[in-house]
């Protein structure tokens, strides 16, 4: 098991954001194919390949897929979740910037297959690029009768596409917050189940929405075209196919790798070039959400969902972050905190208050002002954000903190105690409490 | 009648005679040793805890430390407390914050100097001090105001 | 309640059958089970917001598919949890006391400790949940957030922003309830507030809701700003006299001054509601303007006088003046007042010249409704009007008219998508008033003045209708040969949306409403015949409201201030003067006396021009009133009369609900209840009347008038009787 490209394959063609070019590199044939096919066979194609989402939870893709499907009297959406705000993670970027086609056909099988005749790519705010690369794909797409009405000759089959961009709101990644902020309302979470319905039976408009990561649909023109099985054939038993890693941080060649999943992590390292500036000192295996691991953890992990949470991390959106012996944990962490506490949404009392906290105690940390109880004050805060947060946010938050905590407790302690840098360096200046500026009194 | 006279004057004599003993023995003894006190003119030391007449306190910058919060009326077992409040503003500052009490009446006929009062004030404002001399002509007198219940303003430099 | 499905589930170990889907946070309540909560509200939706503050964590163990128990790994909000077949929930565990802990800290990480001088503090959730369930010290040590302190979001409400714990129930509030989408979040995570748009003024009809939805005192009253503190505050129930939608509200008083007016649950009325004129407008109980001593006019000033006084004069003048006595007003008086008035009219002085109406058509739309559906003004009770699955608002401007009816239609939209047709004047849908345009399916935007055509375009609609039988040939005799394209046209509104909305009234579920546009338009008998005629086309015969506007109107119907009926609709077979007829007799020096009811005639009625000449021209008025107006400035006595806060009493709402009202305090022994007034002044002319209190005159009402049989001072409880039906009505 090593390197292995499959979506990003075609990622170097000079060209291939021209809809000829991804024609002639067997562009599009999977979308012919699937027409050829029943709708269900479709997702009976999807369910042989078992491709799971590539957003992070890793929910096998069928069961949304024909959940949506069953539904015969509303209409259906069909929503790409472009929103790609996890720090370390740049796939979709590229995905989107390089490979626009690939998506576009992808999400149109889908819609087919789920009978849906409205599609949107919701793509985060700051993604100017790629979302100008899918517009020119959805274009052309349209010129070609890909898109639009009766697609290929099928009278039953309709499909429109449009772009929606976010406004710059990491919870707008979270499912439910993405269809609030879609129908043009705040990007906050909305009841899910138990207590909502799920999506597939009630989502944008209370309609039933399919919403997969761009990644995943990325995956469906190779399954119809090599078939459910090939696809299967790669990865290990339970996670099938490939996977995307966006490795960054110390390392030689940081990049987009796309490996067979079971490839053991640190394979990735090699592939990567190896760590630089110093010998390894941790890696976070799946974006800035997953527990870190300390270098000693990481032999024997293989990149795959099955062994990343025996080893209690997290797959998760493949943002492979390398960090060496000079790396501070605690300005790593409270690096980490702060992103979390401008990013909450602020729609539930943990992960609003509780971010905040946590970032100001760090912050009190590597400014020379902790206390020795901070430590246990941080793990206990972190257990009454996780698992009591309205969305996984919140619990986003708490787990590296925790996983900082236990596998570096000593680098906290020395911080505390010394006021200064385990690996060198002074304390850091404190960040200002931030005035809210819109404050205009009435008369 | 002798034994009439002897139990009549007997005992007038003896008194008279201790009245006489503790006389010339108070001409002579030290002062800190004589328990009675020449009322109004001198006044017994109260104890530091006592709890007599209330006072409403003040800051050091003068302004009143009674923000017109009603807890003390809410505290007192005998309801005889009134408190209305009003909004500072800057052109008429009584308090610091936001709220002080234009009003503060407590009806000194009903107090039962329990001291709840001092307990539930959350700023010190109320404070039972050693006054104790509460007498007064008219029911109506006995109603004291917040004028009344006020310290002076004490300008420290 | 036929189809409800039930379900069996266990809260904390207690077996109970709760309705499936039922919210657990609803059915812990069924058991006595608190659960501690800051943003649940039973009347806001959850779907979008709710759940936040997390306070009403629950451990959950739900039944599978084959029979057995899985717990959830993570505790649940039971405000949003539907319950299911099986489900077994713990309520007080040792990890949930310290999640709630955990809430409670972060929730007080930046909310102020000045709960001395909150206006919220001894009634506040926030204090009772902390002092319940709350750490007892905070652990978090660094600088609370801070922003300048009493914020005015509108005159009648106070934001202080460092205490709102964003529950979101404000927002919710104004997009679930009230409908103007005022409130909304600004910013996100910590940073975090609730704000108007571009912090313009917060400009609502309801906003005096929130402060009483707020769980803290983020959202408080500016009128009641630092005014008292619960503790220092009695409370009395009452009902609003803003309107004649007839709130349940609570007054709440301090010795003889009201401080402040919440809102009392009554589900058939107003459920937990008020609007801003009810909420803020009661301050006249207790304003220095209010009379406390009879006044007359000598030398042509009013002066002081003694009630001895005061009633010899009246009494000696209206002797000579017997029969050529007339009586206005009695909209704002209670039931028993009223009765008595008319009592003393008709039976002391013998005169038939008595009306509350203040114009501008005195057409007996009433008597006219009353003959067709037995029914003199709403048809349909409030609580029914969130079932109409359909409803036309023919010529109101609803929101201002009839506050809590459009609070009902609105939820029937918002919550059961019922569908809502709007008629309105073209001038009437400006920026200012476009509540019910918002949420109307259809806007009929007419021509002013064309009610009439566009009413008939309606019904040509609904006949022409191919599914509809042509029946009732009578019905058509209304249209004047008229089709819908002809009513389009002269009324300038689209043919298509008259034919669209016909088409959405035609429901077995409709209601109509006829506002001030149509009871004031000279044709009104007309325009509500033609509306009666829809009602009867779709199978809605009797579903037609034309609801009243002032205070007690309905109760002055009801208990004959009308010169053509006496209590309990009874014809009268020889008809008193109106209003109008009344003040025109005033001027021609026709009439002797004249008493005006507690009503601010010269402002009130339609014609002042008339109504001051009448006032001028009278020999002898009397008046009474609270203050003095403008009217009682013109009259030769003045009467201080009780409000609704000095007296127990009863007044009629919109739907015929009788209501009672509380005495809550004295402002002076030298104000007297109406009806003492006339009591007094009828011994004085000859002939007794003994009444001990207001209960006593009920208990007459209830002998004497049939449809009030039901309404006793013992029977009326806390939410009111509906009026028995009056008898007869054709269809």
């Amino acid at each position: 098991m090593a390197e292995l490209k499959l979506l990003l394959k075609y990622r170097d063609v000079p060209g291939i954001e021209n809809i000829d070019v991804w024609e002639s590199c067997g562009g599009y044939e999977g979308l012919k194919k699937a027409l050829t096919m029943e709708r269900s066979a479709v997702i009976d194609e999807m369910k042989i390949s078992a491709v799971r989402g590539r957003g992070g939870a890793g929910f096998p893709a069928w069961i949304k897929w024909s959940g949506v499907l069953k539904h015969t009297d509303a209409p259906h959406y069909l929503i790409c979740n472009g929103d790609e705000g996890e720090p370390g993670t740049f796939k979709d970027r590229e995905l989107m910037l390089k490979l626009a086609h690939q998506l576009v056909e992808g999400m149109i099988i889908a819609a087919y297959a789920t009978n849906t005749d409205k599609g949107y790519v919701y793509i985060r705010g700051e993604f100017v690029e790629p979302a100008k690369s899918v517009r020119k794909a959805i274009d052309q797409a349209y010129a070609k009768g890909y898109l639009g009405r009766g697609i290929l000759g099928r009278e039953d089959f309709n499909f429109d596409l449009y772009i929606h961009m976010g406004a710059g709101s990491y919870e707008c990644g979270e499912e439910t917050a993405l269809m609030s902020s879609l129908m043009g309302e705040r990007g906050q979470p909305r009841l899910k189940f138990p207590h909502g319905a799920l999506p597939v039976d009630a989502g944008v408009w209370d309609s039933p929405t399919l919403i997969n990561n761009v990644e995943t649909y990325s995956c469906a023109p190779h399954i119809l075209r090599n078939g459910g099985a090939w696809y299967a054939s790669m990865g290990t038993e339970r996670s099938k196919g490939t996977k995307i890693i966006s490795v960054s941080g110390h390392v030689k060649k940081p990049g987009n790798y796309e490996i067979e999943l079971g490839t053991p992590l640190m394979e990735v390292l090699d592939l990567a070039g190896g760590v630089i500036g110093g010998k390894l000192k941790a890696i976070i295996p799946g974006g800035s959400s997953v527990p870190i691991l300390p270098a000693e953890k990481c032999v024997g992990v293989n990149m795959d969902y099955e062994s990343c949470q025996a080893a209690g991390t997290m797959l998760g959106s493949g943002g492979f972050m390398v960090f060496n012996e000079k790396t501070d944990i605690v300005i790593l962490m409270r690096r980490t905190a702060e992103f979390y506490a401008h990013e909450s949404c602020g729609k539930c009392t943990p992960c609003r208050e509780g971010t905040r906290w946590m970032f100001k105690i760090l912050d009190r940390i590597v400014s020379g002002s902790g206390q020795p109880s901070d430590i246990d004050l941080l793990l206990n805060v972190c257990d009454q954000i996780d698992g009591r947060s309205y969305c996984p946010l919140g619990d986003a938050a708490a787990w590296p903190i925790r996983a900082g905590i236990k596998n570096f407790r000593e680098e906290f302690e020395y911080w505390i105690t010394h006021k200064k840098s385990p690996i060198g360096g002074d304390c850091v200046p404190p960040v200002p409490y931030r005035i809210n500026p819109a404050l205009i009194p009435l008369s | 009648m002798a034994e009439t006279l002897n139990r009549t004057f007997t005992p007038i004599a003896q008194g008279m005679a201790l009245t006489l003993k503790h006389y010339v023995k108070m001409l002579t003894a030290r002062k800190e040793n004589i328990a009675t006190f020449q009322y109004p003119e001198e006044r017994r030391e109260q104890f530091p805890r006592t709890r007599w007449r209330h006072v409403l306190t003040r800051y050091d910058n003068g302004l009143e430390k009674c923000i017109g919060c009603s807890l003390c009326a809410g505290a007192c077992p005998a309801r005889c407390i009134y408190v209305e409040a009003k909004e500072n503003t800057d052109e008429n500052r009584v308090s610091p914050g936001e709220r002080f009490a234009i009003k503060y009446e407590i009806n000194m006929l009903r107090c039962i100097f329990c001291g709840y009062c001092q307990e539930a004030c959350p700023t010190g404002a109320i404070v039972l001090r050693k006054d104790f001399e509460l007498s007064e002509y008219s029911r109506q007198d006995a109603l004291y105001t917040k004028e009344m219940l006020l310290e002076p303003i004490l300008m420290k430099k | 309640m036929p189809d409800i499905e039930w379900v069996y589930i266990k809260i904390n170990g207690i077996a109970l059958k709760v309705p499936k889907g039922e919210m657990i946070i609803e059915s812990a309540k069924r058991i006595g089970v608190e659960i501690p909560f800051f943003c649940y509200h039973p009347r806001l939706s959850m779907k979008e917001g709710g759940a936040n503050c997390r306070m009403c964590l629950v451990e959950v163990a739900s039944r599978m598919p084959d029979g057995s128990l899985r717990k959830m790994p993570k505790p649940q909000t039971s405000c949003s949890l539907p319950a299911a077949e099986g489900m077994e929930i713990e309520t007080d565990t040792e990890a949930l006391n310290a999640d709630r802990r955990g809430v409670l800290e972060f929730l007080l990480i930046n909310h102020p400790l000045d709960c001395p001088i909150c206006d919220r503090g001894g009634e506040c959730p926030l204090q009772n949940n902390t002092m319940h369930y709350g750490p007892p010290t905070t652990r978090f040590i660094e600088e609370k957030r801070h922003f300048p302190k009493a914020y005015p979001l509108s005159q009648y409400v106070v934001f202080d922003r460092e205490r709102c714990i964003h529950c979101a129930r404000c927002t919710r509030f104004t997009r679930d309830i009230s409908g103007d989408e005022e409130l909304n979040f600004l910013w996100r995570g910590a940073d975090m507030e609730v704000a108007t748009f571009d912090h313009t003024e917060y400009n609502s009809r309801f906003s005096g809701n929130v402060i009483e939805l707020c769980p803290v005192g983020a959202l408080l009253s500016r009128p009641y700003r630092f005014k008292a503190r619960p503790w220092d505050l009695q409370s009395a129930k009452s009902i609003c006299t803003q309107c004649s939608n007839g709130c349940n509200i609570k007054l709440d008083y301090r010795l003889d001054r009201i401080h402040r007016v919440n809102a009392r649950l009554n589900e058939d009325v107003n459920e937990e509601w008020t609007c801003d004129k009810g909420k803020f407008g009661m301050d006249y109980i207790s304003d220095e303007s209010r009379l406390k001593t009879p006044m007359i006019r000598r030398n042509g000033e009013l002066s002081p006088a003694s009630w001895e006084e005061v009633l010899y004069l009246i009494a000696s003048e209206l002797k000579n003046a017997e029969g050529e006595v007339a009586g206005v007003g009695g909209a704002y008086s209670s039931n028993e007042d009223i009765y008595v008035f008319q009592k003393f009219m008709r039976e002391t002085l013998r005169s038939k010249h008595i009306d509350h109406r203040m114009g501008p058509n005195f057409q007996s739309y009433n008597s006219g409704l009353l003959k067709r559906f037995g029914c003199p003004a709403m048809g349909n009770p409030i609580a029914e009007l969130e079932d109409m699955k359909s409803t036309l608002i023919f010529g109101s401007n609803f929101v201002d008219e009839q506050p809590i009816l459009y609070l009902r239609v609105r939820k029937g939209w918002r919550f059961k998508r019922n569908k809502v047709v709007e008629a309105a004047p073209q001038g009437l849908i400006s920026e200012e008033i476009r509540h019910v345009t918002q949420f109307a399916e259809v806007s009929l935007n007419y021509k002013n003045g064309t009610e009439l055509p566009l009413a008939q375009g309606l019904l040509a609609a609904l006949f022409e209708d191919k599914g509809r039988p042509l029946g009732e040939q009578k019905l058509l005799s209304h249209l004047s040969g008229k089709n819908v394209a002809q009513c389009a046209s002269e009324t300038g509104v689209d043919e298509k949306d008259i034919r669209k909305a016909a088409e959405l009234l035609a429901t077995d579920k409709m209601c109509i409403f006829a506002g001030e546009y149509v009871t004031h338009s000279p044709d009104a008998t007309a325009i509500l015949e033609v509306l009666g005629d829809i009602a009867v086309l779709t199978g809605n015969a009797g579903n037609l409201n034309v609801p009243v506007s002032r205070n007690n109107e309905q109760g002055a119907m009801e208990l004959g201030i009308l010169p053509d009926m006496l209590p309990g609709y009874v014809e009268e077979q020889n008809p008193g003067m109106n209003t109008e007829e009344i003040l025109s007799a005033c001027v021609k020096e026709d009439l002797k006396a004249l008493w005006v009811m507690n009503t601010d005639l010269v402002k009130e009625y339609h014609n002042s021009d008339l109504a001051n000449s009448a006032m001028d021209a009278c020999p002898f008025v009397v008046v009474t009133a609270l203050a003095i107006t403008d009217t009682a400035a013109k009259a030769n006595v003045v009467l201080p009369v009780h409000s609704v806060a000095e007296k127990w009493g009863t007044f009629t709402n919109v739907e015929r609900r009788v209501q009672a009202f509380c005495k809550a305090f004295e402002i002076s022994p030298d104000i007297h209840a109406e009806w003492k007034v006339f009591s007094d002044l009828s011994s004085m002319l000859g002939s007794p009347m003994t009444y001990a209190d207001g209960k006593d005159i009920l208990n007459e009402i209830v002998k004497s008038v049939p449809t009030f049989a039901k309404c006793g001072p013992n029977t009326l409880g806390d939410e009111g009787v509906i009026l028995n039906p009056v008898a007869g009505g054709k269809e």
